[in-house]
């Protein structure tokens, strides 16, 4: 708000008459119950103060006059503001905004102020009138209103991404669910066929016999023959069941881990060589290089690992001959790689091998449940090791175990360090 | 004599299927998967088809999709699955996707003998018919 400077009182012919000047004390009265009153020279010297200024300022009037106003500055204000301000009133124009000052004795108040600039009688700005409000209170509410606002605001915030989360969790883990009962029902599916297979060879085997033993036609070559495919089913259904079991038992925590000195390349030997007399077909080849004979471990998981890793490489590679096992010590950790020239892993499906149930696209028309890979994972896991998989569809795979040689797992205390490189 | 082809990739199980089809006096021809099935239905165009479902190369629905689709002259050759896949959905899937009939494992082979009989007799019927129809028409 601006005006034109007006002239200084004492210059002005109405305030002549004593009747005027009488007027003008009771204003003056009025306007000292009202308002901070406060007269400054142009070079912002105090001049005049009333008591109300004293009271709020806390300073004696004394002590105030001869002193410039900045003697009251809070600091709050940036520079520019007092440069504008001062620049209107040296252009004789008024004034009016808030400002907040530091009292005395250091607390801060605010004021709503007009300063009037008044000229001399030559129409020089030679004074400036300020008359202030105390607003401390309303600014105090508004700050208070303010504040609560930001912490409304804050909190809402806070809930909103609070609530974010909690969904982003909730979905994550709904989509989880429903990837494992889909998995859930794929397995019970294929486990269902699994078990029908055997159990079907066995079925048709034995109606073969009693069929040809009926006409007489049953030699016992022929039925020794026949007895050995039936125990082959059933070898089959027991491996089926015991990997089913297996799971169902590393799901409840019920593998309690029997840690021990173990001399892992002889049962990587052992392993290898049950699995070449499983499959004649194949060549595995083992490449053993000074592991050492003390590796704290259970014998009985590794040998599990071992066995689904190369039965599972045979499995997957039914056209091409031959299987490569190596084993050797890279740093701290025993690694073995199980290298197969089978179908491979589509790239987009490396990730979730080793998930329960879980089988690529490429196993289609191969036996399995999605059991094997997921029990070695788990169970190399429980060793504080890890699994690999590399994999090219065409070329074949290859998975890599690291077993730590000194590691934790001796406490049987679960901790996951399993990850996975892309081909 | 009646021709049979028997589409298994288990072969002990194969072969007994193919032993019990033979004491029954029908030819039977083999194939270990579904790639190998659909060579030997056009090379020696089988009276019918015995097909597992769950096999490497190409399984059993995709068979009888292509033999469907891209062979008509095999329209009359009866198509029967036999599947560990056990459960009602996929016995509807099998017979939807055109199979004449759905035997699931382990299979009774009295059951299977007279399934491949009665779905032959039927063809046999059709084909009188046929005969028939072309007589009145003269």
């Amino acid at each position: 708000m601006t005006a034109n400077a007006k002239k200084a009182p004492v210059a002005d012919a109405m305030f002549t008459s004593a009747a005027s000047l009488d007027e003008l004390t009771s204003l003056k009265a009025a306007l000292d119950e009202h308002a901070i009153v406060a007269m400054t020279d142009t070079t912002g010297k105090i001049t005049y103060v009333n008591d109300k200024f004293c009271t709020i300022s806390g300073y004696r009037r004394e002590e105030l006059l001869g002193t410039n106003h900045r003697i009251l500055a809070s600091s709050h204000h940036p520079k520019s503001f007092f440069a504008n301000m001062f620049k209107s009133i040296a252009n004789g124009r008024t004034w009016h905004g808030e400002i907040k000052n530091r009292a005395k004795d250091g607390s801060y108040y605010w004021v709503d102020t007009t300063i009037t600039p008044f000229q001399d009688a030559s129409g020089k700005v030679s004074q400036y009138i300020a008359i202030r409000s105390d607003i401390t209170s309303r600014k105090q509410v508004k700050e208070e209103l303010r504040a609560h606002r930001d912490k409304l605001q804050e909190l809402v915030h806070a809930a909103t991404q609070a609530l974010q989360t909690k969904t982003v969790a909730l979905e994550e883990a709904l989509a989880k669910e429903k990837r494992m009962s889909e998995l859930q029902r794929q397995f019970i599916t294929m486990a269902s066929h699994e078990f029908r297979t055997p159990l079907a060879i066995i079925d048709a085997t034995a109606q073969r016999m009693q069929r040809r033993a009926a006409k007489n036609r049953l030699s016992p070559e022929d039925a020794i023959l026949r007895v050995d495919k039936i125990r082959a089913a059933v070898q089959r259904m027991t491996r089926l069941m015991e990997s089913t079991l297996s799971l169902a038992r590393s799901e409840s925590g019920e593998i309690k881990l029997d840690m021990a000195p173990c001399d892992i390349g002889a049962i990587l030997r052992e392993v290898c060589a049950h699995q070449q007399e499983l499959s004649a077909g194949h060549d595995i080849k083992l490449d053993v290089v000074d592991l050492p004979v003390t590796v704290q471990a259970d014998s009985g998981a590794v040998e599990q690992v071992f066995t689904n890793l190369i039965s599972n490489a045979v499995k997957y590679a039914p056209d091409t001959g031959e299987i490569q096992v190596s084993a050797m010590v890279q740093d701290q950790d025993v690694v073995i790689a199980v290298r197969d020239q089978g179908i491979g892993i589509d790239p987009d499906e490396l990730d979730r091998i080793g998930e329960r149930f879980f089988r690529a696209r490429t196993s289609l028309g191969i036996e399995g449940t999605g059991i094997g890979l997921s029990l070695v994972k788990h169970l190399v896991a429980r060793h504080d090791g890890a699994v690999e998989v590399q994999s090219e569809i065409g070329k074949g795979s290859t998975f890599t175990v690291r077993i730590p040689m000194q590691n934790q797992a001796a406490q049987n205390r679960p901790k996951r360090r399993n990850k996975r490189r892309a081909a | 004599m009646t021709k049979i082809l028997c589409i298994e990739d288990e072969p002990d199980l194969r072969e007994a299927i193919a032993e019990e089809l033979e004491d029954a006096d029908y030819t039977v021809c083999q194939a270990g998967d579904g790639r190998q099935g659909l060579e030997v239905i056009l090379a020696q165009k089988p009276d019918l088809v015995l097909c597992d479902i769950t096999m490497p190369n190409k399984n059993g629905h995709q068979l009888l999709r292509d033999i469907r689709e891209k062979y008509p002259v095999f329209a009359e050759m009866p198509f029967i699955f036999l599947s560990a896949l056990a459960d009602r959905e996929h016995i509807l899937a099998g017979l939807k996707n055109g199979a004449d009939g759905y035997l699931t494992k382990p299979v009774d082979f009295e059951v299977l003998l007279t399934t491949v009989k009665a779905s032959l007799r039927q063809i046999d019927r059709i084909k009188h018919k046929q005969k028939d129809v072309v007589v009145l028409d003269f």
